[in-house]
């Protein structure tokens, strides 16, 4: 597996991962937002013919009020793909690149109440910890954790 | 967005006129111009009304002035943006192009007209529009700034250098205004005016505080473009003076250690590199580039240089012994017993660990039969040996004496499942799937697994059973979901597909189908659009391939508003590789899926228009039609938009009450708004007018255009343009499509029986035909045929050997010799059925064609197909499938419904 910073020519191949695996999903011109903003920190991870198997989209919280930190808008790696640690070395890429280019201190996301085997992703794999519910997060009204891992 | 002024400038003469302009501008009568001072005063309200968008005062406003002044030429076109923007588009045109009919030396007009275009996306001649209004107004920043991101988006790079040079003239000041033009410059190829220009722009931030992400974006991109101008000197000192201010370090060191690498300073670049690798060992740019640094090259195809990357790889592996990309690329390049010994340790690692993909990620490597039997050998061998010892079996890891999960085994038969079914040897992947699902029922995998080699085997029944049966094994996820409804779509069950998908699609959406078009879900919609094509439901497969057309053209122009946007986020590195990559978007392999498929359509249209089923509705039937879709959708939409206003409310509600906002997807980055067209009503949702007509092969070509420019790497492309150009009996460009297939893959099988065609068609051209041009022809043709004969020439195809070059021979016969070539062609086809390498699909096409002879052995092919490909539903006869029929279901009581989970 190749594992890289995210370019422009991914974006559809991400975006092609995301509506295979999860409920939320955007228009490429939501990545591509993504892409022009914040162009170090999104990571793919790549087979060997050049395919995405699995990516993770990232932002930085623009609230000028609060101290730099990162935000992961999308994370997922195909099914057929697991087990070979990519989500944790994906995040750990894009918190490395959050860290040097933008001085954050910590990395955030949002993930569904009901979604178990996510939150035990971010929970267990990779240390996030749960710091709030946000009631309604989402378009169906379902509650999200809002998460958090401190970087040092 | 608005014109600015209001204020006419000076009462312009015609050689006034004339030598802002190139084309002449015929004098405006002066009543059309002028206006007393208290329209004038009126005038300026309806500017004002339009930069607030207060569309219905502004149109009051105007309707005023021209009871004064009826003829007024930029209060017309003023009121003309109003209609416009109200939804009166047409009204709209109409008055603006009075309005410029009336006063066509004002700027105000011309920008207008260019509004409307863009607004239309008529990029063109908006840009027509901006340039006209621009020579009139030449130091209005406002013009100047459309006119810059319109000569952009149209890739008019001199245009784009020349308005931004006059944005710089008028306003120097602005930082911003110097990187415009460095951009424009560097696109334009003039490196060194971008690089001087650049070296401007750093000049006015001397005393920026280090860590600035702004310049340090910059500083990067400068390096960049030295680094494309071939000035890797200069470039690597930039960065070294600049190091301090540049908080990008990831890129810092790439841009840094590749230079190093070009400039052939091989020792530190091998640091570079390292350091780079210790950040990443799975990237395999960085372990390419190492291995180049250290004197060797992965994808040389000289066997000493490979064998000195191996011994680089090897090294690496030892320090990075987590990358597995390090150890696969060394399984690409290594062989004999070399290969073994490393591909069984990477087999074990990851079957220890239970790597569902592992088999996926070596397949490539099937393409040498010596490493395929080899990884068969060993993962025969691992079996046997967990069977008995539970271990793999490998004399290097019985020294730890681990023994392994039985997870392993497992993950060995789903191994050998796949390795199997890979050499099409079905039954014998099914068997050990069976064993797989005795070792661990319930488990997800096996049965997609067991549904993947169904499908391959020609059972898509059995293969969509598989798969429900996987998705019903976790309902949660989305991917198995993917998956079944992809299944669906391939047993031809749309209407269920679209159940299964409903199950993740948002549920607010008008259907799972919308909301999966409006997410630009290309892979449901391009098997959706095969499905229906298979079905013989064309107006549904055009329609889908369209929306697929229409996605690329949405993604395409998402690129506008990034032009300002970039400069303004300093992010120039990642625009220019968006400018690059949209340059080229529709080479990918979606667009092209969708254009031949609409192409093959349209073909079949052309050739026999009276198969089309249902039949082309008449104009008046097919206008009744649209408009009672017209009005459903109209109503559907205004619902839609009663809720949206109702939801949007409720957000302000809930955004007042919480500080943070919420997820917004499809974020505008630009500031800038639109008035918001209003969403277009699909006034032909089931393709009915598209298969309505009259000219296929004009439709054909428009997609075959973007094809011809982005995708002539295929030799598809051009089998493509060369059949749209013999119908319509161009046949020059039919010649020069062959000779650019000809030129990619000389030998390639699907090219041979165009070629033969062509000749059969040029030598029966009639006699009064254009000498000089047939005389073009029959030289081109003897070029691609190497001066052969038609029978020489497709003989020798034959001899290449194999089932698609059968194929290609038997197409060639019927195309040259007719009815009386009809047992020879039968002989060929038979041949295939015992070409070892001959597959599913060719045997399939290979049936086609016997049909299409009304061939008296059909049955026997069908006979011998069958024994050939057992589980094939293709060759089976309606009984036989009715009888698999039954005795699925009578397997399977009580299931039914079953397949679409309530959940």
């Amino acid at each position: 597996m190749n594992i890289r910073p995210a370019t422009v020519d991914d974006l559809m191949g991400m975006q092609n991962a995301n509506l295979h695996n999860l409920p939320e999903n955007y228009a490429i011109k939501y990545y591509l937002y993504h892409a022009l903003t914040w162009p170090q920190i999104s990571f793919v991870a790549e087979d060997h013919k050049g395919r995405i198997v699995g990516y993770i989209l990232a932002k930085m919280d623009e609230e000028a009020s609060e101290e730099p930190h990162g935000h992961v808008t999308s994370i997922s790696v195909l099914r057929n793909y697991r087990r070979l640690g990519l989500a944790n070395k994906l995040m750990k890429l894009s918190q490395q690149a959050m860290k040097t280019t933008f001085q954050a201190n910590h990395v955030s996301l949002h993930v569904r109440k009901t979604n178990r085997a996510a939150l035990s992703l971010y929970k267990d794999t990779l240390g996030f910890e749960v710091v709030q519910i946000e009631e309604g997060y989402y378009a169906d009204g379902e509650d999200a954790y809002s998460m958090r891992l401190n970087m040092k | 967005m608005a014109p600015k002024g209001g204020k006419h400038p000076p009462k312009q003469t015609a050689t006034a006129a004339t030598a802002a302009s190139a084309v002449a501008v015929p004098p405006a009568k002066d009543e059309n111009r002028t206006l007393a001072s208290k329209e004038q005063t009126l005038f300026k309200q309806v500017l004002q009304q339009y930069e607030t968008k207060q569309w219905r005062k502004g149109l009051k406003t105007a309707e005023q002035i021209l009871k004064v002044k009826p003829e007024h030429g930029e209060t017309l076109a003023m009121k003309g943006l109003f209609l416009s923007s109200l939804d009166r588009k047409e009204e709209g045109y109409e008055h603006v192009k009075r309005g410029v009919r009336n006063d066509m030396g004002s700027h105000i007009v011309w920008h207008v007209y260019g509004l409307m275009h863009r607004a239309d996306k008529n990029w063109e001649e908006a840009l027509k529009c901006y340039s006209q209004a621009n020579k009139i107004e030449r130091d209005s920043l406002n013009i100047l700034g459309d006119l810059a991101i319109l000569s952009i988006h149209l890739r008019n790079y001199p245009l784009y250098v020349d308005s931004r040079l006059s944005i710089l003239r008028v306003a120097p000041r602005l930082r911003r205004n110097w990187l415009g033009l460095a951009i424009a410059q560097h696109l334009n190829g003039q490196f060194a005016e971008a690089d001087r220009t650049l070296r401007n722009y750093e000049e006015m931030l001397r005393d920026v505080p280090e860590g600035e992400y702004d310049l340090s974006e910059v500083l990067l991109y400068h390096a960049t473009v030295l680094d494309e101008a071939g000035e890797w000197e200069r470039s690597i000192e930039f960065l070294q003076e600049n190091t301090g201010k540049i908080v990008d370090r990831q890129s810092y060191s790439v841009l840094r250690a590749h230079l190093l690498l070009k400039l052939g300073r091989k020792e530190p670049a091998e640091w570079a590199w390292e350091l780079l690798l210790e950040e990443n060992p799975d990237n395999y740019e960085y372990i390419k580039a190492y291995v180049k640094a250290r004197g060797a090259d992965v994808d040389s195809k000289d066997i000493e240089q490979t064998e000195a990357a191996v011994k680089v790889l090897d090294a690496l592996a030892e320090k990075f012994p987590r990358s597995l990309a390090v150890r696969r690329i060394a399984l690409d390049i290594v062989s004999g017993q070399g290969f073994e010994t490393r591909a069984s340790s990477y087999l074990t690692n990851a079957l220890s660990k239970g790597v569902p993909s592992i088999f996926a990620d070596v397949k490539a490597l099937y393409s040498d039969r010596e490493k395929r039997q080899t990884i068969g050998k060993l993962a025969e061998g691992y079996l046997k040996a967990l069977e008995a010892t539970e271990t793999f079996g490998v004399p290097e890891l019985a020294e730890d004496d681990t023994v392994e999960s039985s997870a392993a085994y497992l993950w060995t038969l789903y191994f050998l499942a796949q390795h199997y079914s890979a050499l099409s040897e079905h039954s014998k992947s099914l068997q050990l799937l069976d064993q797989a699902e005795q070792h661990t029922p319930s488990l997800p995998e096996i049965s997609m697994l067991r549904a993947r080699v169904l499908k391959r085997a020609g059972d898509v029944d059995g293969a969509l059973e598989a798969m429900t049966a996987a998705r019903e094994l976790d309902g949660q996820d989305r991917f198995l979901n993917s998956k079944n409804a992809k299944y669906f779509l391939r047993a031809d069950r749309v209407e269920e597909a679209e159940k299964c998908v409903g199950l993740f699609t948002k549920q607010d959406a008008p259907s799972p189908l919308q909301d999966l078009i409006d997410m630009q879900c290309f892979w449901f919609i391009e098997e959706e659009g095969l499905s229906y094509a298979r079905q013989g439901k064309l107006a549904l497969a055009l329609k889908r391939y369209h929306q697929i057309y229409n996605i690329f053209n949405e993604v395409d122009e998402d690129q506008y508003d990034f032009h300002s946007y970039s400069i303004r986020k300093y992010t120039i590195r990642a625009y220019i590789n968006l400018l690059r990559y949209n340059d080229q978007l529709r080479s990918h392999f979606r667009y092209r899926g969708a254009a031949k498929g609409a192409i093959n359509i349209y073909l079949r249209m052309h050739d026999n228009p009276s198969s089309i089923s249902p039949a082309p509705l008449t104009n008046g039937a097919l206008e009744a039609v649209a408009q009672a879709e017209r009005e459903k959708a109209a109503k559907k939409e205004d619902e839609r938009r009663a809720k949206e206003e109702a939801e949007k409310e409720e957000a302000a509600k809930a955004a007042s009450k919480k500080e943070k906002g919420k997820k917004v997807a499809n974020k505008k980055p630009a500031e800038e708004e639109e008035p918001a067209p209003a969403p277009a009503v699909d006034i032909d949702p089931n393709g009915e007018r598209l298969l309505a007509t009259a000219t296929p092969l004009e439709d054909a070509l428009k997609f075959l255009r973007p094809l011809e420019k982005v995708a002539g790497a295929y030799v598809e492309t051009w089998a493509l343009s060369f059949e749209i150009a013999v119908r319509r009996e161009k046949y020059l460009q039919a010649l020069r499509a062959l000779r650019n297939a000809h030129a990619l893959d000389a030998k390639d099988p699907s090219l041979h029986p165009l070629i033969v065609r062509f000749k059969v068609l040029v030598s029966s051209l009639p006699a009064d035909f254009n000498a000089s041009l047939k005389k073009t022809l029959d030289d081109g043709l003897n070029g691609l045929m190497g001066n052969r004969s038609v029978e020489v020439f497709n003989a020798e195809a034959l001899q290449i050997g194999g089932s698609k070059y059968t194929l290609a021979s038997a197409k060639g016969t019927i195309a040259f010799r007719g009815d009386a070539g009809k047992s020879e062609t039968e002989e060929l086809l038979f041949q295939l059925l015992k070409d070892a390498d001959a597959t599913l699909d060719d045997t399939v096409e290979a049936l086609v064609i016997l049909r299409s002879l009304s061939s008296s052995r059909s049955d026997e092919f069908v006979k011998a197909a069958t024994a050939k490909f057992p589980l094939a539903r293709v060759f089976k006869t309606k009984e036989e499938l009715a009888a698999l029929k039954a005795k699925r279901e009578g397997g399977a009581i009580g299931d039914e419904g079953k397949e679409v989970v309530e959940e």
